[in-house]
């Protein structure tokens, strides 16, 4: 798994807003470090702005103000030409699983190592590794209708990791998934987390939250209004 | 050279919207082979030019005590003349009467001959012109013991006018096929690029390198036009063999036209999946 930096925080926001077409505030001055490692619960309604704070850590959106550095990157300064080098760096896993239906759970994986240039010969056993550390192995010819949603998950998590992302983001991840998948999906990204990935996590479930202990950040309206372990 | 996964995600692409492919590649051989015919037919008859302007000949028509010695010797100092040949009039009407052929028992009907003797004037290729023929018409005209001057100018400026209206209708042709093409693997590329969102989005967000997301697009588009190219290229030599049988020699450069087919083809191909692959940049 990825190597930790130790010099400098894996996420650093100083108040950045982002505001919507008719000056909707979907982030309002939020400030925040996430540090190498750490695993942190972005907790908040429909609305509060979570997604939002994703997008623009793996810039998929610019702020409208405020300073954002993401892995060593300021994001605000970023040339596009270097946002896929910054975004190997970053897993994204989605509520939806995003999955690509026409092709196998294998065949989704390697369509991501593909993408990304890894050399042919290194594919298969990067996936065989990362399937059999999920427990889907067994799953790796069936298409996304024929999993269940926690399957699904899995892959999609396994998309995320099978190149070895140093920062993890993971947005309602659990959203789809029974209570019972929900825990172990929740127990993968604390695995992940212990092997030195750093994972933010996006929900609306604050019992998840508390349960795991870690530190948790609410929004609200897009505000920061509560950060504590 | 484009990598494996390139080549896959391409073939995938092609695959998926079979039809489409095929339908768009169709219209783009029929405009290919429709320009391929114009060019062939317009090369033909610049060629049919070319000869006719070779065996053009001034005819000086003489009177009947005219000194032909010395009018020869007058004509070829006259710019662009190369060669002279003296026709009795014995000889113009076995001319006519091979011309006329079978119905030369015509010409037994005339009491007697009456066709004049002629110079016949040949001249540089680059006198074989509308206006350098009047001009040579004209001095001609002027010297005592010629009657009238023919030069068949007229044809001349006919065939000209016909061979510059052909050209100016197969630029006009190659810029509507051209265009036509272009927004074929545009439409069939920018459907395809919509059909595969999903896929670029992970490609865009696994990070995968903006050459990467394009190229199998890129790929599409170009094969596209490569494979309308070919096939018009075939269709082309083939129609040409069958017009071969029918008349003698008709030029048909292969090398040339299996170039212009597949190389322009392939171009426009390759600009309209580029045009279409613009909103991926954005």
């Amino acid at each position: 798994m990825a190597e930790l930096e130790r010099s400098g925080p894996a996420i650093s926001l100083s108040g950045v807003s982002k505001f919507y077409q008719n000056s909707w505030p979907a982030l309002t001055d939020v400030s925040l470090a996430v540090q190498n490692g750490d695993f942190v619960f972005v907790l908040g309604a429909t609305g509060a702005g979570k997604t939002t704070l994703l997008r623009l850590l793996y810039r998929s959106e610019v702020p409208d103000s405020g300073e954002l550095a993401v892995l060593g990157h300021d994001l605000n300064a970023i040339k596009p030409r270097d946002v896929p080098a910054l975004r190997r760096r970053i897993g994204v896993i989605f509520q939806d699983f995003k999955l690509l239906s026409d092709r196998t759970a294998y065949e989704n994986l390697e369509f991501v190592l593909s993408s990304i240039g890894t050399r042919p010969d290194l594919i298969p056993e990067r996936i065989q590794e990362v399937m059999t550390q999920l427990g889907i192995l067994h799953r790796r010819d069936a298409f996304p209708h024929q999993l269940s949603g926690g399957e699904q998950q899995k892959v999609s998590i396994a998309r995320a990791l099978v190149k070895e992302p140093e920062l993890l983001l993971a947005d309602e991840p659990t959203g789809n998934i029974d209570p019972k998948g929900s825990a172990d999906i929740l127990n993968i990204l604390k695995d992940v987390n212990y092997r030195g990935t750093t994972v933010v996590m996006c929900t609306h479930d604050s019992e998840l939250a508390l349960c795991s202990g870690r530190r948790s950040v609410t929004l609200d309206a897009g505000r920061i209004v509560r950060d504590a372990e | 050279m484009p990598s494996n996964h390139v080549w896959r995600e391409a073939w995938r692409s092609v695959r998926r919207n079979r039809t489409s492919f095929l339908m768009a590649t169709s219209v783009q051989t029929v405009c290919l082979t429709l320009l391929s015919i114009f060019g062939l037919g317009t090369l033909n008859l610049s060629a049919v030019v070319r000869t006719a302007r070779t065996g053009i000949e001034v005819h000086a028509f003489l009177a009947d005590n005219a000194d032909v010695a010395a009018l020869e010797d007058r004509i070829r100092c006259v710019t662009g003349v190369t060669a002279t040949r003296y026709v009795s009039k014995d000889e113009a009407l076995l001319e006519l009467e091979s011309e006329i052929g079978e119905d030369a028992a015509t010409t037994d009907v005339l009491a007697e001959n009456p066709l004049p003797a002629s110079i016949r004037v040949s001249l540089a290729p680059g006198y074989v012109t509308e206006a350098a023929l009047a001009d040579v018409e004209a001095k001609l005209a002027l010297f005592p013991g010629i009657t009238e001057v023919w030069s068949g100018r007229e044809s001349l400026a006919r065939l000209d006018r016909v061979l510059r209206t052909a050209i100016a209708i197969g630029i006009g042709l190659l810029v509507i096929v051209s265009l036509s093409v272009v927004f074929i693997v545009f439409q069939t590329v920018d459907s395809s690029i919509s059909g595969r969102s999903r896929e670029i989005e992970i490609m865009e967000l696994v990070g995968a390198p903006l050459n990467m997301v394009r190229a199998p697009f890129m790929l599409e588009g170009a094969g596209q036009g490569l494979v309308a190219g070919i096939i018009s290229f075939l269709l082309v030599f083939v129609l040409a063999r069958v017009v071969a049988s029918v008349i003698p020699s008709p030029i048909v450069p292969v090398g040339l036209l299996a170039g212009f087919d597949v190389l322009l083809g392939g171009l426009l191909g390759l600009a309209g999946s580029v045009l279409a692959l613009d909103r991926l940049r954005r």
